[in-house]
């Protein structure tokens, strides 16, 4: 059996500092879900093939289920959680509702951060650039269209703004 | 997945489910069988359209399915879930339109164990039907505009064939100023009445809520990530549990060493039935 070493790590997620002692071989995903019960970043396929853990790492779209948390020590973690509420939604989750572009929603972190994280680098992407970027994020409900329609909407008054 | 004659261990699987192979070409239709498609395939074909179907006890009561606040607030419960099918949103449209109120003031709760009713699993295509139609929520809501025309009825002393369901309250036909909300008929008090089987829904050349576009009430909440998935539900004191995969369909388990994960933080107990393994621990 593998003799498990704790390490401690000290990060920051939506804002808030987090201190623990982790298995090195622990997905950052466990931490969020389990140990701060947060909601946004959803287990899907567990080999980073969906996208539905997706966080934002230092301004990085990241998979948080084959990320180990210990990687990420003195990182900067947003997830859906720390864009907006549903009282102030951030303006890309308020395209999404604007487009109504979910039906289950599963894989919304997936979508919303890999896009924010995207436009974050290239504010002029075009539709094509756009689409490449979102390549390997599945919507198993085939909202696809939709999603797109709201992050060129996002897009387009995030350069207006 | 193999073609032909169904094989020794998805006989063996049909005849442990209490299904004959007969049975099992009858519901399915095709001749493609394996271990692992029989199961499946009896879990859609059979008892999954009964759970579907299922009406629990209590259901055949209003008051089971509709409850008006002394503010006029129609309160409704279902059993069948949202699960991105829109079903939450369609199900208050249904609500709003049969008790003739606007969307927001109907609340819906979905799928409280202790508070809805029991309407089995919400799995697909069933869901809908379930809750439309003439039955069940839609029947109740049809049931209890009825019910509210009648004590207006009584109340003011007019025939209820001169009344009118409209905006939560009844109003008098051809005298407009003259009408009752719903919180004045029965807020706080209960229906105490069966589903009315011939109770009236509103024809679709009426509906304003029905057939519209109503934005997804859950979307703020999807978008956010504080939407609750069953993946989510927490309960106090909650233990965790995981099935160990065999590395094939029917593996037989040969050994389980429990000495090996015992000493793990959290570790509660590693459960063997048969060729199945599963281990439960404090946290995930």
């Amino acid at each position: 059996m593998r003799k498990i070493r704790l390490m401690r790590i000290a990060l920051t997620v939506n804002g808030r500092a987090v201190a623990r002692d982790v298995d090195p071989e622990m997905p950052l995903l466990y931490l969020l879900s389990d140990d701060l019960a947060l909601r946004g970043p959803k287990f899907g396929c567990g080999l980073g093939q969906c996208g539905s853990c997706t966080v934002i790492a230092n301004g990085r779209a990241i998979r948080s289920c084959i990320t180990p948390a210990a990687s990420l020590d003195g990182a900067e973690i947003v997830t859906l959680e720390g864009l907006g509420t549903p009282e102030a939604p951030h303006p890309i989750q308020q395209a999404f509702i604007d487009e109504q572009a979910a039906q289950c929603g599963f894989c919304l972190s997936g979508v919303i951060l890999t896009a924010k994280a995207f436009l974050d680098q290239k504010p002029d992407a075009t539709d094509d650039e756009i689409r490449e970027a979102l390549a390997g994020v599945l919507c198993r409900c085939g909202v696809n269209a939709r999603m797109l329609r709201a992050v060129r909407r996002y897009a387009d008054a995030r350069r207006r703004a | 997945m193999s073609v032909g004659r169904p094989s020794p261990d998805a006989r063996r699987a049909l005849d442990a489910a209490g299904l004959s192979r007969r049975d099992f070409l009858r519901q399915t239709g095709a001749l493609i069988v394996s271990f692992s498609a029989a199961g499946v395939a009896m879990r859609f074909a059979g008892s999954d359209a009964a759970a579907q179907g299922m009406n629990g006890p209590g259901n055949g009561q209003l008051d089971a399915w509709i409850a008006i606040g002394a503010d006029g607030r129609v309160t409704a419960c279902t059993g069948k879930c949202e699960l991105g099918q829109g079903l939450f949103t369609a199900q208050m449209q249904l609500v709003a339109e049969e008790l003739c109120v606007p969307i927001d003031r109907v609340t819906l709760i979905q799928c409280d164990t202790a508070r809805t009713p029991d309407q089995g699993t919400t799995s697909g295509a069933q869901s809908h039907p379930a809750n439309f139609n003439q039955a069940n929520l839609a029947l109740a809501a049809a049931t209890a505009r009825e019910a509210l025309v009648r004590l207006a009825s009584q109340k003011l002393g007019v025939p209820a064939a001169d009344l009118v369901a409209e905006n939560g309250s009844v109003v008098v036909r051809n005298d407009r100023g003259r009408r009752i909300g719903y919180g004045d008929l029965i807020g706080g008090r209960t229906f105490d009445l069966p589903l009315d089987p011939g109770a009236r829904r509103r024809h679709p050349r009426e509906w304003t809520v029905l057939g519209t576009s109503v934005p997804r009430v859950e979307l703020p909440d999807l978008v956010t990530g504080r939407f609750e998935f069953v993946h989510n539900v927490r309960v106090p004191d909650m233990l965790h549990g995981a099935v160990v995969r065999p590395p094939r369909v029917g593996a037989v388990l040969e050994a389980v060493d429990e000495t090996s994960v015992r000493d793990i933080p959290g570790f509660v107990r590693v459960v063997v039935r048969g060729s199945f393994v599963g281990v439960v621990a404090e946290s995930a």
